[in-house]
């Protein structure tokens, strides 16, 4: 069962098109991750799903139902984790967490059981009377998260939650991530660090100029790219080394040597790794490392949009 | 219920912050002391005096007599001393010797005063005052010939006095100066309303969630409100009880103009923050709008609208002078019915500020 269904999505700011005919779907229990550059048009697109911005073309439908005409329903079943910190200072975090919790139509002992589960889901149930003002930049983003799970959202939008925070507290956050999707909530997850894309998501679109360029699974995207590959090897004398004969063997389309490394240019469809470390015992040329680069998101990125994910 | 969920927020975090405190309750109190005691004089236009003794002695006329003790009565509760003395001769020595202001003799050719040189305003109040009662006596007297004449009862005399309204004190001024000062700082309080959301982020997660921009408002002004009127409140109850400040017989009627001022003064502050395209423009209209409307207004100093000329036409488009004016009269012309426009007034434009905020609201997308 799909949870959120999306056609033909677009967003015009006078004659700017943010966001142009985005459709895609996400199924019940993933991990949807969205990439794209500044500009790109994610943000604009998450923020029609979250019922921030309207939609100028296409239709979003939530369980089944469309936002527009079920506006209220929608906004109970999700979750929103803005990019910035968006919580008060002058409210506890037991506090901050009640009263976004309290908007979703939650009352008295259900309410105060939620606030409590939600603050100690992100690790934050010891400092439910401490004031966010003293709170660490991982401790307020957590405290972000809190607020937006606390209502218990069938969706969860989580945009860039780890921006700014130190190695512990983004541990942390996508551990929470993995638990909340463990849950049974799916998730939409934006971020400009690629090895978190790769490593939480099961499904992956990249936008870019307002489009969807590639949606699917990380393997379906590496798929897109993966035509050739690259080998570095480092050797101890490269003196004897004879290129013309290395680009013989199947399937290497280009040798290379800068200082001791020899750079070899390859189809990645051939398996060619034992014939060139054997043709390299045949020469006695003693190799001391050897790396193949195996594609991951970044280059299908840079690739598909001919730009880095921090453009 | 979510307007009670923005509402109970906005209170705790208004409460929370020791700066509403102090700018709303400790500035207009410490304002009012400091300018009511360094412009008192300017407040006190007549000469105080003492208890004025005045001895008097009746040589036979009963009627005036009885007249005279109604004017002893009433002139007793305004500071004067009535006695009587035992002779003529006691009476005239006892002014000689600046033992009394006057001395006043009833008799049948009329009243004869005799005054010192020592007291002459006491004397020329003394006289003043005789002389009006002489001449009701006598309008008394000729009523009393008609009705005889046309043997049937007449009340051929009205009554009507023109008293001049009690003027205030520079504390009783400074007080209502200071209660619709802090009412107008309320726009202080509003201009940041929505914008603190802007400012915190918090706005996107505000619309995230299934609460109406209308909620938010309604909840946002509500909580505002109840802020600047409790501030009001203790204020003015602090004024009355410590310094003893003059609030008239008409309070409620007061509080509900300043209460009328405050709403003005917090849809106008949240209009002005949609109108402004930043913040910084929307902080500098705020400060110069309230500022110079205080200043218009006599919050400082008093200020003569009567005057006629291009300042007393610019004082008169403050809210601060409507709304001051209309207090005062309430207060000393014991007329409540002049609250009631400024009232009308009030609230009409507060609901014109309300509705311009909401069309800002419907236009724009989130907050």
């Amino acid at each position: 069962m799909n949870v959120l269904e999306i056609k033909q999505l677009t967003k015009k700011f006078n004659h700017f098109i943010a966001v142009d005919g985005v459709s895609f779907s996400i199924a019940e229990g993933e991990i949807f991750g969205l990439l794209g550059a500044n500009g790109a048009g994610k943000s604009t697109a998450i923020y029609m799903i979250a019922g921030l911005l309207k939609i100028t073309k296409g239709e979003i439908k939530l369980l089944g139902k469309d936002i527009k005409k079920n506006s209220k329903f929608a906004k109970m079943n999700i979750g929103f984790v803005p990019q910035d910190i968006a919580i008060y200072e002058d409210l506890t975090a037991f506090e901050n967490v009640k009263f976004f919790a309290g908007l979703y139509g939650l009352r008295g002992e259900e309410l105060n059981q939620k606030v409590t589960e939600a603050l100690a889901f992100v690790g934050l149930g010891d400092k439910e009377k401490s004031y966010p003002k003293r709170f660490s930049g991982g401790m307020k983003r957590r405290l972000n998260i809190a607020c937006a799970i606390a209502h218990k959202p069938k969706l969860i939008i989580m945009d860039e939650p780890t921006v700014g925070i130190d190695p512990q507290s983004r541990k942390h956050i996508l551990e929470s991530v993995k638990k909340l999707n463990e849950t049974g909530c799916t998730i939409i997850y934006t971020s400009h660090y690629m090895e978190e894309v790769e490593a939480i998501c099961t499904k992956i679109a990249i936008i870019d100029h307002g489009k969807v360029i590639a949606e699917g699974t990380k393997e379906q995207l590496k798929t897109l790219i993966t035509d050739t590959k690259d080998i570095w090897i480092e050797v101890k004398n490269s003196d004897d080394i004879d290129l013309e004969e290395l680009k013989n063997i199947k399937g290497i389309r280009a040798v290379q040597l800068v200082n001791h490394t020899i750079q070899i240019h390859s189809d990645a469809e051939v398996n060619n790794l034992n014939d060139i470390i054997l043709h390299f015992m045949k020469m006695n040329i003693e190799i001391r490392s050897l790396k193949e680069n195996a594609p991951n998101l970044e280059s299908v990125f840079l690739t598909l949009t001919g730009r880095n994910l921090r453009d | 219920m979510n307007i009670l969920n923005i509402y109970t927020k906005e209170m705790k975090s208004d409460f929370r912050d020791s700066q509403t405190f102090i700018f709303f309750l400790a500035f207009p109190i410490i304002l009012m002391i400091i300018l009511g005691t360094a412009l008192s004089n300017a407040f006190t236009s007549g000469i105080t005096l003492d208890e004025i003794t005045v001895l008097y002695k009746s040589d036979g006329n009963e009627e005036l007599l009885t007249h005279f003790q109604g004017l002893l009565y009433e002139a007793g509760k305004q500071g004067f001393t009535f006695e009587e003395a035992e002779v003529v001769d006691a009476g005239i020595q006892a002014v000689e010797e600046n033992q009394a202001h006057a001395f006043i003799v009833l008799n049948d050719a009329g009243i004869d005063i005799y005054g010192s040189d020592l007291n002459t305003i006491e004397t020329s109040i003394i006289h003043g005052m005789m002389t009006a009662f002489a001449d009701q006596y006598n309008l008394y007297q000729q009523q009393i010939d008609l009705d005889q004449a046309s043997s049937v009862p007449h009340d051929y005399i009205q009554h009507s006095s023109l008293n001049g309204a009690k003027q205030p004190d520079s504390m009783d001024y400074y007080a209502v100066a200071m209660a619709v000062m802090i009412s107008f700082f309320s726009l202080y309080a509003s201009y940041n309303l929505f914008r603190g959301e802007k400012t915190l982020r918090t706005g996107d997660r505000l619309m995230a969630a299934p609460i109406a921009k209308s909620e938010i408002l309604i909840g946002k002004v509500a909580a505002t409100f109840s802020m600047n009127a409790f501030f009001l409140l203790i204020m003015i109850f602090f004024s009355k009880y410590v310094f003893n400040a003059e609030w008239g017989d008409h309070l409620l009627v007061v509080i509900t103009l300043l209460f009328s001022l405050i709403l003005f003064a917090i849809c106008l502050g949240i209009a002005i923050s949609f109108i402004a395209k930043t913040p910084e423009a929307t902080a500098t209209i705020s400060v110069l709008f309230v500022q110079v409307a205080c200043f218009l207004g006599g919050v400082y100093f008093p200020i003569d609208t009567s005057s006629g000329g291009l300042f007393s036409f610019f004082a008169s488009l403050s809210p601060l002078t409507w709304s001051n004016e209309a207090i005062r009269e309430v207060i000393y012309g014991q007329n409540p019915a002049a609250a009631y426009p400024v009232i009308l007034l009030n609230l009409c434009i507060a609901g014109f500020c309300y509705f311009i905020t909401v069309f800002y609201l419907r236009r724009q997308e989130g907050l």
